[in-house]
């Protein structure tokens, strides 16, 4: 297919993408996208250093390998580099989507159907100010070749309604929104009822919702939330590039070291098939099941293959890129925290005073991390009262982990194909995130 | 029916730097067009990613013409000007020559410390034309600098990040920048409590979000905005000048004009003028939904209707030093300022409450810094941040890198919440 340089590493991306937007607000349709594009991200690796090139022309492929090949230095030993070893080398078609279930076989039309059914729920509701509906799906289809011989060809898709709104009342504002997210069309069911709970939610909210004084409080965090958590809290940390060549972080997270409360452990894992899910990672390696923590204790981290061999661990299948445009670095997938064994009522029923975070509207983590919630409730001698008004959750992620001390027993991942992460210059990667619900004996709760 | 073709290409070659060293090295060409068709109030695109064929792409835009895509105001007609900023004729090997010294100037001046840099280099052009006069056409060339700066004995991820544009590769304006940061990093930290002056970069992203929502005119016109209704009042300190900017005096430099061909004067907007909210920020459709002035705000992918977006906002700077901006503000006092350096997220309450969180903070007086503040919490009222709490903008630039202006608020410091 290409003519590969000799005494370097090489290989091939291509991605072939077919993406539907539709937005609807103020009455109008906005926009009514269809969008189809083929191009390229190729590397070249000498053994010191990688040489990249992102082309929106696939005719232009291999005059890019030739360019990268003419600046890099040829080795003759790079095939025995460490990190040329590490790189997996497989030969494999796996594609779901891209035969009758793909999006790209619906019309347009049919899709904004399916999101004009709930326009007519929203236009029943009072305070509104106003809202804006969308829809959109993607296909992705991959193709990853290599000068190891590596040939694999996978696809993702997913599909999702978005309808945000702002209501106000006597001066109070509520800005909330309601999500649901799939892979295949089929899998698309009516969400009126979850809709219209998600806009009962918001108005009962914008009516009571009280200030709170700022203070440390045990808290409750819904799967929504506790998945945020973790994958702000840990879930970056566990990215090993932060921290590749930084000899004080390297020391300070070792592997076996107790980092969080014995009843946690967090997962990250592609190969299941959340909004995160990457059968194979953007070097060709097989995604797989990787506890992060494991009953408190640092059993795992991300990989690309330079930090697996600088950490001298397994590859776990997290190289991944954004687009065509950028390289891959470690980003992760599907991040949980594993279930654990209360329901929720006892672990409400266990806190005299404190919050319940049901929704939030963002997520920041590194060293600290702080979350934004939307729509919360105090729960007072373990029954859950009114809504509160919380604009940050704030703390030490390390210290953090310590205090979760209690888990409940059912996991669900959150499924939203409009939330993802950002990381350096790569914006808008698909991941997923859930757990159970999760409390927290003390956190920092700014009001 | 009216024709639009809209072009941009990016040329640009990234240098990762890490561990002292080039790790990695990323080139991109990227072409981007479309074709626009407007008739009867409906607008239909059809855009390409590589290969720009405007023939059957125009075939596809009339085909989406009947999809019923509302877009009821008039293409920006009789405009025409061509435009080059590009202060540098350097080349990638010239580009990678520069980024060596630069790495070798930072591993011999600052032992002590670890860096992770990606140094862009991009050249892009920008071309939108229809059939009714509109001409528009910007080349541009500029370096980005996303710095980030860590103690290599902390046991923070990163104690600082900094990211600027510059014109040409100016070495000395980047080694100047980290010395100074690294020369406060190394002091002694401290804890502050209470009332205190804080330096946000003008374009630090937490901070501005609540700004974007309540100048946004869709936020403005629907009466959601904290400032609903309140357009030629002055709601804001006397000091505080606000633009919508499109200028490379602000720190911008995508092309001077927006999706929707709108250019203003010198590039800028004044969207607040001497504490006079004069207007939100507006696209066509919105300005004509809500009878608002047109600002320029239109933004868009390459195939996608131009919509209102987040506007690029700039301070104008005051006639005062930071210290001098200090002592009007308070009699007594240190002179100086926190400049917010890693924040780990913040937000604001409907109402208008900002609280952040500041993982690294670092005490400034205008020309060095001084001691580290770690882990505190930050909080708020945007409407005091803007009034009674405003200080103002300093007019040297922060760090001495051009356009990089803070903007000084006081806000209140938390470092730790009672229990309850």
């Amino acid at each position: 297919m290409f003519i590969f340089p000799d005494s370097l590493y090489c290989d091939v991306r291509m991605e072939e993408v077919f993406q539907t937007r539709i937005a609807f607000s103020f009455g109008n349709v906005q926009e009514m996208l269809e969008r189809r594009y083929i191009a390229a991200f190729i590397r070249v690796f000498d053994g010191v250093r990688w040489y990249y090139s992102a082309t929106s022309s696939i005719d232009a492929i291999q005059e890019h390998i030739n360019r990268l090949a003419s600046i890099a230095a040829p080795s003759q030993g790079v095939t025995e580099h460490p990190v040329v070893r590490k790189l997996e080398n497989h030969r494999e078609n796996l594609l779901l989507f891209s035969g009758p279930e793909s999006v790209s076989s619906r019309s347009i039309k049919e899709k904004y159907d399916l999101l004009s059914h709930y326009f007519p729920v929203i236009e029943n509701y009072d305070h509104i100010r106003y809202w804006m509906a969308y829809y959109i799906d993607e296909l992705r289809k991959k193709h990853f070749v290599s000068s190891k011989g590596a040939n694999i060809s996978f696809d993702y898709q997913k599909i999702g309604l978005h309808i945000g709104y702002e209501m106000s009342l006597n001066g109070n504002q509520v800005k909330d929104s309601f999500s649901y997210g799939t892979h295949a069309y089929r899998d698309i069911e009516t969400q009126d009822r979850k809709f219209a709970n998600a806009l009962n939610r918001s108005v009962d909210f914008l009516k009571r919702a009280k200030n709170i004084e700022s203070g440390r409080y045990p808290v409750i965090l819904s799967p929504f939330a506790a998945g945020i958590f973790a994958h702000e809290s840990f879930g970056h940390l566990s990215e090993s590039d932060t921290y590749q060549g930084d000899q004080a972080l390297k020391e300070r997270w070792v592997i076996g070291k107790q980092v969080a409360h014995k009843n946690l452990s967090i997962v990250d894992d592609g190969s299941i098939l959340g909004m995160g899910y990457t059968p194979f990672d953007d070097e060709g390696t097989k995604s797989r099941k990787t506890y992060l923590i494991r009953d408190g204790v640092m059993v795992g981290r991300l990989h690309n293959a330079a930090t697996a061999v600088d950490f001298n661990e397994n590859l776990t299948g997290n190289a991944r890129a954004t687009s065509f445009e950028y390289e891959p670095i470690v980003r992760m997938t599907n991040t949980y925290i594993e279930s654990g064994k209360k329901p929720l009522c006892l672990l409400i029923g266990e806190v005299d005073n404190g919050f319940l975070i049901e929704t939030i509207k963002s997520g920041f983590g590194s060293t600290n991390f702080t979350i934004s919630p939307a729509i919360a409730y105090r729960i007072r001698k373990g029954t859950i009262a009114e809504p509160v008004k919380i604009s940050l959750l704030t703390g030490n992620a390390f210290e953090t982990l310590f205090k979760i001390d209690g888990i409940s027993d059912e996991v669900s991942l959150n499924e939203n194909p409009f939330v993802s992460c950002t990381k350096r210059d790569q914006s808008m990667l698909p991941i997923d995130f859930g757990g159970p619900y999760v409390r927290i004996s003390e956190i920092d709760v700014v009001g | 029916m009216i024709k639009e073709v809209y072009i941009k290409t990016v040329d640009e070659i990234c240098a990762r730097l890490r561990s002292g060293a080039i790790d990695s090295t990323r080139s991109r060409e990227i072409t981007r067009g479309s074709v626009r068709l407007y008739e009867n109030g409906k607008i239909g695109i059809a855009g390409a990613l590589g290969t720009f064929d405007e023939e059957g792409l125009t075939q596809k835009a009339k085909e989406r013409l009947d999809m019923g895509v509302v877009y009821t105001a008039l293409p920006t007609a009789e405009k025409r000007e061509e435009r080059e900023d590009i202060a540098t004729d350097m080349d990638a090997y010239d580009f990678l020559w520069e980024v060596e010294e630069l790495l070798k100037d930072q591993n011999r001046q600052f032992p002590e410390y670890s860096f992770v840099h990606d140094i862009r280099y991009i050249y892009e052009t920008h071309h939108l034309k229809n059939v009714i006069g509109l001409d528009l056409s910007h080349k541009t060339r500029y370096f980005e600098f996303n710095l980030t700066v860590k103690r290599k004995d902390s046991e923070n991820v990163k104690d600082g990040t900094l990211s600027f544009k510059l014109p040409s590769f100016d070495k000395n304006a980047v080694i100047g920048a980290l010395r100074t940061l690294c020369e406060g990093l190394s002091c002694a930290s401290a804890v502050p409590e209470g009332k205190i002056p804080v330096l946000f970069f003008f374009d630090d992203f937490l901070y501005n979000r609540k700004l974007w929502e309540t100048l946004n005119g869709i936020s403005y016109g629907s009466g959601s905005s904290l400032f609903s209704g309140k357009m030629g009042e002055k709601v804001f300190s006397e000091e505080l000048t606000l633009y919508q900017s499109r200028s490379r005096k602000d720190q911008f430099f995508d092309a001077f004009f927006d999706m929707e061909g709108i250019t203003n004067p010198e590039d800028r907007c004044p969207l607040i003028e001497n504490g006079i909210l004069r207007m939100p920020f507006t696209d066509k459709m919105t300005a004509k939904r809500f009878f608002l002035p047109l600002t320029g705000a239109a933004s868009a992918e390459y195939d996608s209707v131009p919509s209102i977006d987040y506007a690029h906002l700039a301070y104008r700077p005051s006639d005062y030093s930071l210290l001098e901006l200090l002592r009007r503000s308070v009699s007594e006092g240190e002179g100086k300022a926190l400049i917010v350096l890693q924040p780990t997220g913040g937000d604001y309450s409907a109402d208008g409450h900002f609280s952040l969180r500041l993982q690294t903070g670092i005490w400034y007086d205008g020309e060095r810094c001084d001691r580290p503040v770690q882990n505190i919490t930050l909080t708020a009222d945007m409407r005091k941040m803007l009034g009674d709490d405003w200080i103002g903008v300093p007019k040297q630039p922060l760090f001495n890198i051009p356009g990089l202006f803070g903007v000084c608020f006081w806000m209140t410091a938390q470092p730790r919440s009672p229990s309850k």
